[in-house]
């Protein structure tokens, strides 16, 4: 149950329906779904049949304190400025301290989230700050350059241990409650209150639980400004469920307004603890659905997609319940023979590349487990939406496009030389990529529409460009739906969109699919590229509750014979603008639980490593080995909807 | 005899009475405004619960006893060697006091400033009227023709429902579904061209209002555009702006208050810079 506070600007939205009088829809409106939670105007750009937003929720900046050592000067306010559309300064920096590389989105985005380490914000400002109560100890002087390191803030040690000049820890948190209130302020100042809405903020923190390197972070992103007063770091919450045992007490539960979810990311290299089934300390069933029920609330989504590859699926495990499907070779971590986990086994060290890795670091493990636990307990601690984001360290939300990327991570991987190398400090940035994006269907681009959308999984997530892809599921869609113009209400009205769930079976027939995708239409200096097909991917349970998958192509051709030429990266072939399909499932088994979600996926490209090759001299491409690089030189850009669930009765 | 009177004039004439007197006065005004005595360190019982509450908000849970009991005790030995250290004079020649309390000291320039009145956010707004503008918008609906890989067939078929429109057809009934929306309201050329094209934005912003296109490209396919308003560059009212400009007005002010506060008080120093410093 989540509690508000009443609407403050009630004529709000009644202003918002007259504006709309001027402006008659051609289809029919649904009522008004939310409610505004701040003081804001209401929109007057507002679609009741949803438009397509596109953000980053994940988003570092040199509060960050692994940023702050790659020479990344840019505060949450200059990253904010940067998603609306202006430049930022990139190292290396000049004498003044300022970057000498300038960088700039050629299309802004409609939201964003700044996300930096809560873990090590007051670290990162006594370090950084002349003058500060630590700045001359050993640790912080290690910190800055030319040693910039930050072993001495003790990351990923288990339990979590303060840096040695934090003494009891006041120091450091005491530090860290002034740097929280800019990262509001920040939100708040760039967050678009006018009526025109044209860009909105989200006040939020990566919650970077890493014990033995084994990745467990969350981005806790909060609907408005009532927050909490101090990030609920790992040093208060050693386990994700204290977590969201601490955020259900100190911010859903609490009479101020608050409201936040947490969004896991890169399972992938979570050696199969980020979606595990142990239920640390619930001994009883009735404890263990406790749990579950405090993280469906907690955790609608998963990050699926970011600079540290694909978490979707991977080819090779022996777990894997499915026919082959070669798209799951997008933007990988790890690679044959890697250590398989098996069934149950979990390892630790993911982020260096250590440990097993299991069929639960994968979403689709992730799903299934949820259709598996919900048979067993009642409830699926796994009903996972999409979205996707950058992780950029540089303070650039969503900066995604493959042909001019430069990096992630400040001065460690900036140059050709350390992108195409690696190196020890900053992992391999030959295998990481520019990110993707968080897409978001919502009545308007207001935090109360976009956080109810995120609640309710209406998301999708993309590698980058911006597909927008529909998707609805229910049991009496015409089959002519794609040649009629009200596709999108007859969607809503006939059955429920991405995230949601269908409703009880009616008729003897299986539940039908709409999948409506447009291209990503580009911008003027960099065309969007056409898509290749459009595909479901089915999950389910059989009669002995063990999992399946199949990925069926519902649209569009696999052999269109669309390529890339990889000296000068231009497309050639044959693809899409636009892909729509009503498909019913003819295998469908009313007695299981099962799940859908549509993959778009767009003809292939240069990948970013082939784009900076080809800038190289002959002698730069013989030195960084570009003919022989251990990655792909394509990528099939693709986007990925929110599932949609069956459950049995 | 004396008269009363006079004896007790002649009593407070006693200089031995007078410095008394004032030495009684001067015992009083030192009573009403010396700090408490040195060696007094006194817990209230606000005080203890504002330290409860502080590790609350860290921790997220109350204090125990136990924890209460090491929270006072803590900040009675803090006190204790933070006041030894004054005495003994351990804040002087330290770099790191010297530079937090100058800091302390912009900040209380910063601080110092009231909020501004909306005489002075008017003023400000009007003065930096440019950046306020709002760029031209438009808001239509369009009738959608996917391309299916023929762009040839997709016009023919628009320029079919185009002369259907012409007699009399119900527009809404025509075409395919855009999966971004029928409707768009109040969209900025630059939004227009990157959503659509650059074609289609041409269209979008000259077309006549509440009229339909012909055939119009664009990434996806052919539009038939009804433009339903409007609206030229303006500048932003200052109520929908006002926060932007308070925080702009507000910054200016802090800045000017940490410099002039810094000027005053240099006011009051001899600088003497010896030959060769420069």
């Amino acid at each position: 149950m989540i509690r508000r506070r009443p609407s403050l600007v009630r004529i709000g939205p009644i202003f918002a329906l007259f504006l709309l009088a001027g402006c008659p829809d051609i289809d029919s409106s649904p009522p008004q779904a939310f409610q505004y939670t701040e003081m804001r105007a209401a929109c007057a750009n507002r679609d009741p049949l949803k438009k397509a937003y596109f953000g980053d929720l994940h988003v570092h900046t040199a509060f960050s304190f692994d940023a702050w050592t790659y020479d990344v000067r840019t505060t949450p306010a200059d990253a904010y400025r940067f998603a609306r559309g202006e430049p930022v300064n990139l190292p290396p920096l000049d004498e003044n301290g300022v970057g000498k590389t300038v960088v700039q989105l050629d299309r802004p985005l409609d939201f964003a989230a700044v996300t930096d380490h809560a873990e090590y914000l007051g670290e990162t400002s006594l370090c950084s700050t002349p003058g500060s109560p630590a700045y001359d100890t050993p640790t912080c002087v290690a910190y800055r350059p030319p040693a910039s390191s930050f072993l001495g803030f003790n990351v990923g040690a288990d339990p979590p241990a303060r840096a040695d000049f934090c003494q009891d820890s006041t120091l450091c948190t005491d530090a860290a409650a002034p740097v929280w209130k800019v990262i509001q302020q920040a939100a708040d100042e760039a967050y678009d209150k006018t009526d025109a809405c044209k860009f909105t903020t989200f006040v939020a923190y990566e919650y970077s639980l890493s014990p033995l390197g084994t990745n467990l972070h969350r981005n806790v992103i909060f609907r408005n400004a009532n927050v909490i007063d101090t990030p609920i770091t790992t040093y208060e919450a050693d386990e994700p469920h204290k977590l969201w045992a601490m955020l259900s007490t100190l911010c859903t539960n609490a009479p101020t307004g608050c409201d936040v979810l947490a969004i896991p990311h890169n399972s992938n290299l979570s050696n199969g603890r980020m979606f595990e089934v142990e239920y640390k300390g619930a001994k009883t069933e009735e404890e263990q659905l406790k749990i579950t029920k405090l993280r469906a609330q907690m955790e609608p989504l998963v990050e699926i997609y970011q600079h540290k590859g694909d978490s979707e699926c991977l080819s090779g495990l022996s777990t894997y319940p499915g026919e082959p499907d070669e798209l799951c070779s997008l933007e990988k971590q790890q690679f044959p023979p890697f250590d398989d986990c098996g069934v149950s086994d979990t390892g630790w060290g993911g982020i260096s590349g250590l440990g097993c890795t299991s069929w639960r670091d994968y979403v689709r493990g992730a799903l299934e487990t949820g259709l598996m636990e919900g048979e067993r307990l009642g409830e699926n601690p796994y009903k996972l939406g999409f979205i996707g984001s950058t992780d950029t360290h540089n303070g650039t939300p969503g900066k995604t496009d493959e042909s001019t990327y430069a990096g992630h991570l400040g001065l460690a991987d900036q140059s050709p030389k350390a992108a195409l190398s690696g190196s020890a400090l900053a992992g391999t940035p030959l295998l990481g990529n520019p990110g993707g994006l968080a897409g978001v269907w919502a009545e308007e681009n207001s935090r109360d529409a976009l956080f109810d959308a995120l609640r309710r999984r209406e998301t999708f997530a993309t590698t980058g460009p911006r597909i927008i892809p529909r998707f609805f599921a229910g049991w009496n869609y015409p089959d002519n739906l794609c040649d009629r113009p009200d596709l999108v209400s007859k969607g809503y009205e006939l059955g429920v969109p991405m995230g949601g769930d269908l409703p009880p079976m009616s008729g003897s027939e299986g539940p039908s699919f709409v999948v409506s995708a447009l291209r990503d239409s580009g911008s003027t200096d960099r065309p969007g590229t056409p898509l290749q097909r459009a595909q479901i991917v089915k999950i389910w349970l059989d009669e002995s509750g063990q999992p399946h998958e199949k990925v069926i192509d519902v649209a569009g051709d696999p052999n269109n014979g669309a390529t890339v030429n990889l000296t000068t990266c231009e497309t050639q072939g044959a693809g899409f603008d636009s892909l729509c399909t009503v498909w019913r499932d003819p295998e469908f088994n009313a007695s299981v639980p099962s799940l859908y979600y549509a993959r778009i996926v767009e003809n292939p490209t240069c990948r970013w490593t082939t784009h900076l090759c080809n800038r190289l001299t002959p002698k730069e491409r013989a030195d960084y080995k570009c003919d022989n690089l251990s990655v792909p030189s394509t990528i099939q850009e693709r986007a990925w909807t929110s599932p949609i669930w069956y459950t049995p009765n | 005899m004396l008269s009363p009177v006079s004896a007790v004039r002649r009593v407070f004439g006693e200089p031995l009475v007078l410095f008394l007197l004032a030495g009684l006065g001067l015992f009083l005004l030192h009573r009403a405004v010396a700090p408490p005595r040195r060696d007094l360190i006194h817990i209230t019982v606000p005080f203890a619960k504002a330290l409860r509450d502080d590790y609350q908000k860290r921790t997220g849970r109350p204090p125990t006893k136990e924890d209460s009991d090491t929270l006072i005790e803590r900040f009675i030995d803090e006190e204790v060697l933070y006041r030894e250290a004054l005495v003994m004079g351990l804040d002087k020649g330290d770099l790191i006091v010297r530079r937090r309390l100058v800091q302390k000291m912009e900040l209380v320039g910063r601080d110092s400033v009231a909020e501004p009145t909306q005489e002075e956010l008017l003023a400000y707004y009007t003065l930096h009227a440019e950046r306020y503008q709002v760029a031209p918008t438009v808001s239509f609906k369009h009738v959608f023709v996917s391309s299916k890989g023929n762009r040839g067939d997709a016009h023919t078929t628009a320029q079919n429902l185009f002369e259907q429109i012409q007699n009399g057809a119900d527009p809404s009934t025509l075409g395919e579904t855009f999966a971004n929306g029928a409707t768009f309201s109040q969209r900025s050329e630059i939004e227009i061209e990157n959503l659509f094209g650059a074609a289609f934005k041409e269209t979008a912003f000259s077309q006549p209002p509440e009229k339909w296109s012909r055939p119009v490209l664009s990434h996806f396919g052919y539009h038939l555009i009804w433009v339903i308003e409007r609206r030229p560059a303006s500048l932003a009212p200052l109520s929908t702006v006002q926060n932007l400009v308070r925080n702009e007005v507000l910054g200016e002010k802090r800045d000017a208050a940490a410099r002039r506060q810094t000027d005053t008080l240099r006011a009051r120093y001899v600088i003497q810079m010896d030959p060769g410093v420069n």
